[in-house]
């Protein structure tokens, strides 16, 4: 081995602590990168690959009613590759817990190999027998424990029956299982996908000889958005409700924005880390070149040349990129496959695959040396201004400047000594005390979004049910019902307060963007809902026009005043146009609001009602099973345990990134300190001369660290605050508004973690001090 | 005189600066030196002698004036033939030995000569300056003779033209001092080697076969002594 070389391994034995700390950031880093990319790329693929061999529909077109013979003239609309009627019913299910309020899907099968949207069988058998037979989907089977061969018992218009379950089944418009988007989390105990056979579902509910859906699937390339607009006219007189695109398609929206946000944190989240690596780098072999003036010098006397020299300091760095990028890859690689398992866990995929990229893994050592060429460059940039017989001639001094704070006179006299001294050390090599700080800060900032994220969540939580929305129960009819539905509530269990309420889905249009949205119709002076507008000030419900939550007025691009046109699908009734009173904070779904008595004037017809809020501290559930007509009872409480189950999922990827700040609060405050040490080798010992004991110089540079950890955190304050502004524009989406409010105890935690990683950090510096050879470092100048 | 001139120094100057402070280290030296020659230069600290030392080791550049060796005029050398001079041509040997803590003593050799074109056998050379048997001991594990010791042969195996020593006994004992004197005296007989020390120490100029004298950067007195000291003789 070059003898060089030999120098650079020994170099590193002896600053091994140093090297595995900043090799442990690029690990951190490259290990992220690799995991969420391949796990990103993964789902992406998977899902993909699902909805090609399950031929996943287009477009999904709501309707009143449409008989049997229309759907083959839909094939003939330009466009249509495909068309297939379907019926999809919620309605609930019996347990044998009375108590729990159950809803099912059912949907309609024709159980053809090419369907649309076929269904992936995973457990038992197609349905043999259509009249008592159905098919479950897995979620909702493993939440619920339903076995094959058990039976399931949904009730339809009042009448209960009872279904053999014949297979377990997966389906690609159910990958992720949420009811509607008004519903925070997948409950999938709470709801469920049933698949029954056309028969039993046309006789059961009626509807002999016509479907209430179509799928379509369009001829490949053509624009799918001119189709939809195309279908809203031809259907018309079928009484369309909505058309739903692929795209806004609830699952595949959701599942498409968890891989776009993988991808993005895929990128991010390895930059920060590689950034400090390298930062860590650069400002390590500059000191080390620093230090190593003289034998620079020397060896440049020997005859070794700038480019062997530089290239030498360089193979410092670059054994970090490369050791932090193979052990980066292979933890990566073992982590993506347990994403991969967590996918399969959160969404609802039967045939998840999992391939190892080796793009991802070739990428991840390119990027890794990229950055610890830079830095190595960075670093070793002073080796070429290093003159070998200038370097052998001591330094002049650096000249001694008084600090700032030494001109804040009556401050400066009353701090004691030592702390005078901590202060001018700390102010004296300037790149440092910034480099500490900054680090500080960043460790802060990444233990804080974290719990900040949790209180988000929290937030939406709140904010949305029970100070937006204040009633204790929201009830939903299966259809609308005259108002004097609120008489027979009333009998039949003890109510404190009611309200009828309509909520129908139309599409809400201005200019060229529209959304398909509820649009809610509440009592004058309602008292279950506490609108807000962006200012924060309370607003009450206009009796005529509409209020627009924030998410809706953003996404199709309306202002306050202006007017908005609602398409209305009912037959009959003519599109609405009307001015947009107020936009209100909402933190959860888009939604439209409008005087009850307006919205049945304009939009429907007199006294409906499609549901009710109540307030009650009755057994409404109980009270309300046998009455017709209702299909759901949503409670407080019911959101609040299924909030619950979620936040303990959250508490392991808060424990996560909480060791990846600890890794880098750790790394940057070591590696400094120990700089810092051998740097300051001569001061110190000419420290003990003087009769200082270790403890004492110890505690000098604790004090010192300290006034930079709580300097550190106060930047990290704004600058944690700072990025969660930024989060909540990047991450809110069209279906929920983040708003996050860090909360006292967020900031408290977050600060005492920052503290302990940085204490862990001095502990283990403390070893090189208590070994320090001062009459050697004075005596000697081996280089 | 039918001797060879290996070096010709021709009315350098140098000035540097030091922090603020503005040196005028070197004011038109003249001189050559003969290959095969023991020269010491003597001086006072701060008379420039280093300066001149460094720049005939291309270690340093003149501000004014020309250094040729074997003809050659190092002072029009770039970066890159400097640092190929440095390489192949100059053996240093410095006041404070200046060897790499973290390789012992035949790797701090084996530093220097696997870069350059045609080195001595490097066992022999350990054996000339009498630390073969120490040869796998890390500096720290080396007393300061034996530092420098290790420091010379690390100047010797590469085969120089030229063997430039500054200072080479400043950090040692009397004894030590003349043990490594007389080391440098022997490899100057046994390889022919030129050699060049810098010193402050007037006795040490007993040993040389010339001595130029320095003083505020300009060389006052040449004195050749036609029948130098052996080292072991000179006392200080």
């Amino acid at each position: 081995m070059k003898k060089l070389d030999l120098r650079l391994l020994r170099m590193i034995k002896n600053t091994k602590g140093q090297f595995i700390a900043i090799t442990i950031v690029v690990i951190v880093g490259l290990t992220i990168y690799t995991a969420v990319s391949m796990g990103a790329v993964n789902l992406d693929n998977t899902v993909k690959h699902y909805y090609k061999i399950t031929n996943f529909s287009d477009l999904y077109v709501q309707l009143v009613k449409i008989p049997d013979n229309a759907i083959e003239e839909i094939t003939k609309i330009e466009g249509v590759k495909k068309a297939e009627g379907r019926l999809v019913f919620d309605v609930p299910l019996k347990t044998n817990d009375d108590e729990e309020k159950v809803n099912v899907r059912i949907i309609s099968t024709k159980e053809k190999r090419d369907q649309i949207n076929s269904l992936y069988l995973e457990k038992g058998n197609f349905i043999k027998n259509p009249n008592n037979e159905a098919l479950v989907i897995n979620q909702f089977a493993s939440a619920r424990n339903i076995k094959i061969d058990e039976f399931i018992k949904p009730q339809i218009m009042g009448r209960n029956y009872k279904l053999k379950v014949n297979g377990i089944v997966g389906s690609p418009e159910y990958v992720y299982l949420m009811e509607d988007e008004q519903t925070l989390l997948p409950d999938p105990e709470g709801f469920g996908v049933i698949f029954v056979s056309e028969e039993f579902a046309k006789q059961s509910f009626g509807y002999k000889g016509s479907y209430n859906e179509v799928l379509i699937k369009a001829k490949k390339g053509y624009d799918i958005d001119k189709l939809k607009n195309k279908l809203e006219e031809e259907l018309e007189r079928y009484g369309v409700k909505r058309i739903i695109t692929k795209e806004n398609q609830l699952s595949n929206k959701m599942v498409s924005e968890e891989v776009k946000g993988a991808k993005q944190s895929s990128k991010a989240i390895p930059i920060v880390f590689l950034g400090v690596a390298a930062i860590i780098i650069a400002v390590m072999i500059s000191r080390m070149v620093k230090k190593d003036r003289t034998t620079i010098g020397v060896l440049k006397a020997l005859g070794y040349g700038n480019k062997s020299l530089i290239n030498h300091y360089m193979k410092y760095s670059l054994t970090i990129g490369l050791v932090g990028s193979v052990f980066g890859i292979i933890l990566g690689s073992i982590l993506s496959s347990y994403i991969a398992k967590m996918y399969i866990m959160f969404f609802n995929i039967p045939i998840l695959k999992i391939t190892f990229y080796y793009r991802y893994m070739i990428l991840a050592v390119v990027i890794s040396v990229i950055f610890c060429i830079i830095a190595g460059l960075w670093g070793t940039r002073r080796v070429l201004n290093i003159m070998p017989a200038e370097s052998m001639r001591p330094e002049p001094p650096k000249t001694g400047n008084r600090i700032l704070l030494d001109r804040f006179n009556v401050l400066w006299k009353k701090l004691s000594f030592s702390w005078k001294m901590v202060l001018r050390n700390i102010f004296r090599s300037k790149k440092r005390f910034i480099f500490i700080t900054l680090g500080i800060s960043l460790t802060f900032v990444v233990i804080f979004l974290p719990f900040s994220s949790q209180d988000s969540f929290n937030s939406i939580f709140v904010d949305h049910y029970g100070k937006f929305q204040r009633m204790d129960y929201n009830i939903n009819f299966s259809k609308p019902l005259n108002n004097k539905v609120i008489k027979d509530i009333k009998q039949v269990t003890n109510v404190k307060d009611i309200e009828g309420k309509i909520e129908y889905p139309f599409e809400v249009v201005y200019g060229h963007r529209d959304k398909v949205c509820n649009i809610i119709g509440l009592e004058n002076n309602t008292q279950f809902f506490n609108f807000k507008n962006l200012k924060d000030e309370n607003i009450k419900l206009p009796k005529k026009g509409i209020l627009l939550s924030e998410g809706l007025a953003k996404y199709i691009g309306v202002k306050k005043g202006e007017k908005v046109k609602i398409e209305n699908f009912i037959p009959g009734k003519d599109d609405l146009y009307v001015r947009v009173e107020g936009i209100i904070k909402q933190s959860l779904g888009l939604n439209g609001y409008m005087n009850i008595d307006f919205m049945r004037e304009k939009l429907l017809q007199k006294n409906l009602l499609t549901g009710v809020y109540l307030n009650s501290d009755g057994d409404i559930k109980k009270d309300l099973e046998d009455m017709k007509n209702i299909t759901s009872v949503q409670s407080l409480s019911d959101m609040r345990s299924v909030f619950n189950e979620f936040l303990d999922l959250m508490i392991y990827s808060i424990g996560v990134m909480l060791l990846f700040g600890g890794v880098l609060g750790f790394a940057i405050v070591y590696n400094s300190t120990i700089l810092g040490i051998s740097e300051r080798r001569l001061e110190f010992s000419s420290l003990r001369v003087m009769g200082f004991t270790k403890k004492e110089i110890f505690i000098m540079i604790l004090k010192e660290n300290i006034f930079m950890t709580i300097l550190g955190i106060l930047i990290g304050i704004p600058l944690g605050k700072y990025m969660i502004d930024y989060i909540e524009k990047v991450f809110s989406t069209e279906i929920y508004t983040l708003n996050i409010e860090s909360s006292f105890k967020t900031y408290i935690v977050s600060v005492m973690a920052t503290l302990i990683f940085v204490f862990l950090a001095q502990l283990a510096t403390m070893k090189k001090i208590y070994k320090l050879d001062f009459i050697e470092a004075l005596k000697n100048r081996i280089t | 005189m039918g001797k060879e001139i290996l070096i010709s120094v021709k009315d350098i100057s140098k000035e540097y600066k030091m922090g603020e402070v503005k040196v005028k280290a070197l004011k038109n030296a003249t001189f050559d030196i003969f290959k095969g020659e023991f020269v010491v230069i003597l001086g006072p600290s701060g008379s420039g002698k280093s300066t001149l030392l460094n720049i005939i080791g291309g270690m340093d550049t003149p501000t004014k004036g020309k250094v040729f060796i074997n003809n050659n005029e190092i002072t029009a050398f770039d970066e890159k033939k400097l640092t190929l001079y440095r390489r192949n041509e100059i053996g240093f040997v410095f006041q404070f030995y200046n060897l790499m803590s973290n390789l012992t003593a035949i790797e701090n050799i084996e530093l220097a000569t696997e870069i350059c074109k045609d080195s001595l056998n490097i066992e022999n050379i350990l054996k000339d300056v009498g630390l073969y048997d120490r040869k796998g001991h890390f500096p720290s594990q080396m007393s300061g003779g034996e530092q420098q010791r290790v420091a010379i042969a690390r100047a010797v195996a590469k085969n120089p033209l030229l063997l430039l020593c500054d200072e080479p006994t400043g950090a040692l004992d009397y004894e030590t001092g003349v043990s490594i004197l007389s080391l440098l005296n022997n490899i100057n007989k046994k390889y022919n080697k030129t050699v060049v020390i810098i010193t402050h120490n007037s006795a040490i100029g007993n040993i040389a076969d010339r001595v130029l004298h320095m003083r505020s950067g300009e060389i006052i007195d040449t004195e050749i002594n036609e029948n130098p000291t052996d080292p072991e003789r000179i006392e200080w």
